[in-house]
């Protein structure tokens, strides 16, 4: 790096520690925490409702406050995950898999704790990478096309198979469920509505936070009523909560954190992807390399790490197409960009040279806001926990208006309150006969993507002569096949050998 | 007191309160006090986009010629055909309003996206287009049009041109442009401006259909062949039109601001002067190229027309290309 970048990236640094900075940093830290844990707010509604706010301010101050927010909303995800199963925001949805069965085994804290830490890890991770390597990476995300977004859709749709390595029909069946959700809407290729029945409403689709809301949010809440249990789960304080948890992350999870981070990074760098892509096959790929498979769903700690560190990472992989090429990497990225050129700058490869200490101030107080959220975070998580304390008598009914409230709130429709009913009712019934809300989730969140991507693919294939030179023959391409088929085999073929093994030794399996 | 009593006088109450919100509701129309409070802008376009930071623009001088700021509100969906419908649908007083985008309008309608016509509409006026450009990506070898041409007619229907959304103005002006320069050449549709952006720059596409907003910041990185322009454009003077090179091609997206019909006749036309007003600031001419929108303004009278025109040669252009 030349000097110049040098010496503005540590100016960048001591600005973003103006007093007035650390306020406003720690203002939309919380404010972000909250609207990432409450159902219905994502990170990228949270940024959007406050861009306005930042129009008073100097550019740079307004961007430190909204990366405050965008840091702590992606990580408040993870506290309605853990604590109650409903992933906060899209990017959430892998933490639920691990975070609530801690819950449930007590441990609500540890998990919690967990989480925060993975996200200040993988969020400084990710901004690092930015400011190391954004223009030779930013080069690397365009050799990116439709093919390839294609086969990193189905690469995330494998996980499928470390998620229900229990019963992998009906893991699939979900997906294949969820798939068929995500093309209710507008044809992605022609712009004509498809599957709206007629109801005009229904042509923008089935928006994702509604079904969100409602496979996570309201089918769960109907199966704690059904129960009648008292609490939603027992919650214990742990004693020595933060020195505990740092040694085992520090003994099991190193490389875990490393490979996710840079996961997340990765694919937030690819524009179009996002959190919830992210988190999910770092999630897999934290399965597929670990020695002991069968632990995940129950309870692993490893779990939340992986999908905690990498959508954070994400946070800074977006902006490196951002920075340089005007392209944001996430839905939030471009509300950024739009709070950007508010001020009339405009993102890409001119940014830094004609706004480098803005870009700069901004960059930099992503790490000084991931280490306030250290200390805010954890204040915030003692509290939330509480939240178990509470008789599930009140909290399921709360939860049930929040998702009301939030499913409303995203475009004032009631058609996605509907949807979120209607969803949550179906995702109930759908788990009474043993399909979870994970594989369905990944269908509704990654088939819209796949089916754009292999459509364009196949036009472009059309017009070229040959499907299998645009959609196989290309580096990347052969690369993500050969990690979806090892993705996919790799739980069948353990669990096969486990079987064996059992049958050796006279176990029933 | 009983509780008996309690709840009929808070019950009482209520009735009270919601009776005499109904007065509010019944004030007569005057144009004099119009509007008394700030009017509803509903944005097509999810928060951060161009439309929401074009209206963020005129909302900074609205307080002074308005009197309020406006409200905003967002409805974003199905490329802008969910807002439309619901500013179509909402109730003429002046009170709500909204940022469009032509000519999506006029396609919504058509291919059934959107639950409105042309006519659904009180047009207040266009105060920015944005213009398309032909490019193709740095490495090609196309770099004039007639090379472009050359390419097309060598490989019929080989050549991959890559437009901003799929059924939008840039997809239609792509089919008259292989009226007019008389090739065939297959239409690659895209999520939008950044990811046509992306394809362009990553060379996965062999020519792209674009606006000038998006290309103009990249311009170096880009061949830029023709601008679809009526004149040479402010921000590409030494980039030949079409019209230039004698093809008679015009492609562009206008920004409006439309109300649902029936508005009053005096509500509206101060909804037109105070919108010319605002756009005739030299402060919101500066904010506005800033930001590189092209202002150009068309009072509202005329655009129903122009789009009603628009209408019939785009569904002609549909039925010759089989999507009708």
């Amino acid at each position: 790096m030349e000097q110049d970048t040098v010496s503005l990236i540590l100016n960048g640094f001591f600005n973003s520690l103006e007093p007035y900075h650390l306020v406003l940093m720690s203002l939309g830290m919380i404010g972000g925490i909250i609207a990432g844990a409450l159902p219905g707010l994502t990170a990228t509604m949270a940024i959007a409702l406050l861009v306005p706010v930042t129009f008073a301010m100097r550019p740079e101050s307004g961007l430190v406050m909204l990366g405050a927010i965008w840091c702590g909303a992606i990580y408040g995800g993870s506290n309605a995950a853990i604590l109650l199963r409903i992933p906060g925001t899209p990017s959430s949805i892998a933490t639920t898999f691990d975070g609530y069965p801690m819950t449930l085994k007590g441990q609500a804290d540890k998990a919690l704790f967990l989480g925060l830490l993975a996200s200040v890890i993988g969020g400084i991770v990710g901004v690092l990478v930015l400011l190391v390597a954004f223009a030779p990476l930013a080069r690397f995300s365009l050799s990116f096309s439709k093919p390839e977004y294609f086969w990193l859709c189905i690469f995330g749709l494998t996980s499928i198979a470390a998620m229900s390595s229990q019963n992998i029909i009906k893991g699939l069946l979900g997906a294949a469920l969820g798939l068929l959700m995500g093309t209710v809407g507008m044809d992605p290729l022609e712009g004509v509505p498809r599957f709206t029945f007629g109801y005009w409403p229904l042509v923008e689709g089935l928006e994702l936070v509604p079904v969100m809301i409602g496979i996570f949010a309201f089918a769960q809440m109907l199966s704690i009523v059904e129960t009648e249990q008292k609490y939603i789960a027992d919650y214990a304080r742990t004693q020595n909560l933060v020195l505990r948890v740092l040694t085992e992350v520090w003994a099991k999870c190193k490389a875990n954190l490393v490979r996710s981070s840079i996961i997340g990074t990765v694919v937030g760098m690819l524009p179009g992807a996002g959190g919830p892509v992210a988190s999910i096959i770092a999630y897999n790929e934290a399965v597929r390399w670990d020695k002991d498979p069968g632990k995940y769903g129950k309870g692993a700690i490893e779990g939340i790490i992986a999908s905690e560190s990498a959508n954070n990472a994400v946070i800074g992989g977006s902006l490196i197409p951002m920075m340089s090429l005007g392209i944001p990497g996430c839905p939030a990225a471009a509300v950024v960009m739009g709070g950007l050129l508010a001020h009339g700058i405009i993102p890409g490869s001119k940014l830094l040279v004609e706004s480098g200490d803005v870009a700069y101030t901004f960059i930099a107080s992503l790490v000084t806001a991931n280490i306030i959220m250290l200390v805010i975070g954890y204040v915030m998580l003692k509290g939330t926990a509480n939240i178990l304390r509470v008789p599930a008598r009140w909290v399921a009914p709360i939860i049930l208006i929040l998702s009301v409230i939030g499913s409303f709130a995203i475009r004032n429709s009631l058609l996605d309150v509907f949807v979120m009913a209607g969803s949550g009712i179906f995702s109930y019934l759908l788990a009474k006969v043993g399909v979870d809300p994970g594989p369905l989730s990944l269908g509704v969140v990654l088939g819209p993507i796949a089916e754009e991507a292999l459509g364009v693919s196949l036009i472009i294939a059309g017009a070229k002569g040959s499907v299998i030179d645009i959609l196989v023959f290309r580096p990347i391409c052969l690369a993500l096949i050969l990690l979806s088929i090892l993705s996919a085999l790799t739980p069948m073929f353990l669990s096969y050998r486990r079987k064996r093994t059992n049958r050796k030794t006279g176990v029933s399996s | 007191m009983s509780i008996r009593v309690k709840s009929c006088m808070a019950l009482a109450l209520c009735c009270l309160f919601s009776f005499s919100a109904g007065f509010v509701g019944i004030s007569a129309v005057h144009a004099d006090d119009y509007p008394k409070s700030g009017i509803g802008m509903v944005v097509c376009y999810p928060p951060g986009g161009g439309s929401d930071m074009l209206s963020r623009v005129f909302d900074k001088y609205a307080k002074k010629e308005f009197g309020h700021n406006f409200i905003f509100q967002y409805r974003q969906g199905a490329g802008g055909a969910i807002g439309a419908s619901a500013i179509a649908k909402s109730k003429p007083d002046g009170y709500t309003i909204g940022t469009v985008n032509t000519p999506h309008i006029v396609l919504q309608q058509l291919t059934g996206a959107g639950d409105f016509t042309v006519q659904s509409f009180d047009y207040i006026a266009q105060v920015a287009s944005t213009i398309q450009v032909l490019v193709t990506p740095s490495p090609s070898k196309i770099k004039t049009l007639d090379q472009f041409i050359a390419a097309a007619k060598e490989n019929p229907g080989k050549m991959t041109v890559g437009i901003p959304g799929a059924m939008g103005s840039e997809y239609m002006a792509v089919l008259k442009m292989m009226e007019v320069l008389g090739i065939k050449v297959t239409i690659v549709p895209s999520k939008g401006g950044a990811d046509l952006l992306a394809a362009l720059l990553g060379n996965h596409v062999d020519a792209g259909f674009h606006n000038d907003v998006i290309v103009a910041p990249e311009r170096e990185k880009m061949n830029l062949i023709a601008v679809a322009g009526a004149k040479k454009h402010p921000f590409f003077t030494d980039i030949p039109t079409f019209k230039d090179l004698g093809y008679n091609l015009t492609g562009f997206t206008g920004r409006i601001y439309v109300g649902p019909k029936g508005i009053d006749p005096a509500r509206l036309a101060k909804l037109r002067k105070g919108f010319e007003a605002i756009w005739n600031l030299p402060e919101c001419q500066n904010d506005l190229n800033k930001a590189n929108y092209g202002p150009e303004w068309k009072p509202g009278e005329a655009l129903e027309q122009e789009l009603l025109d628009y209408k019939a040669e785009a569904e002609a252009l549909l039925k010759k290309y089989g999507k009708k």
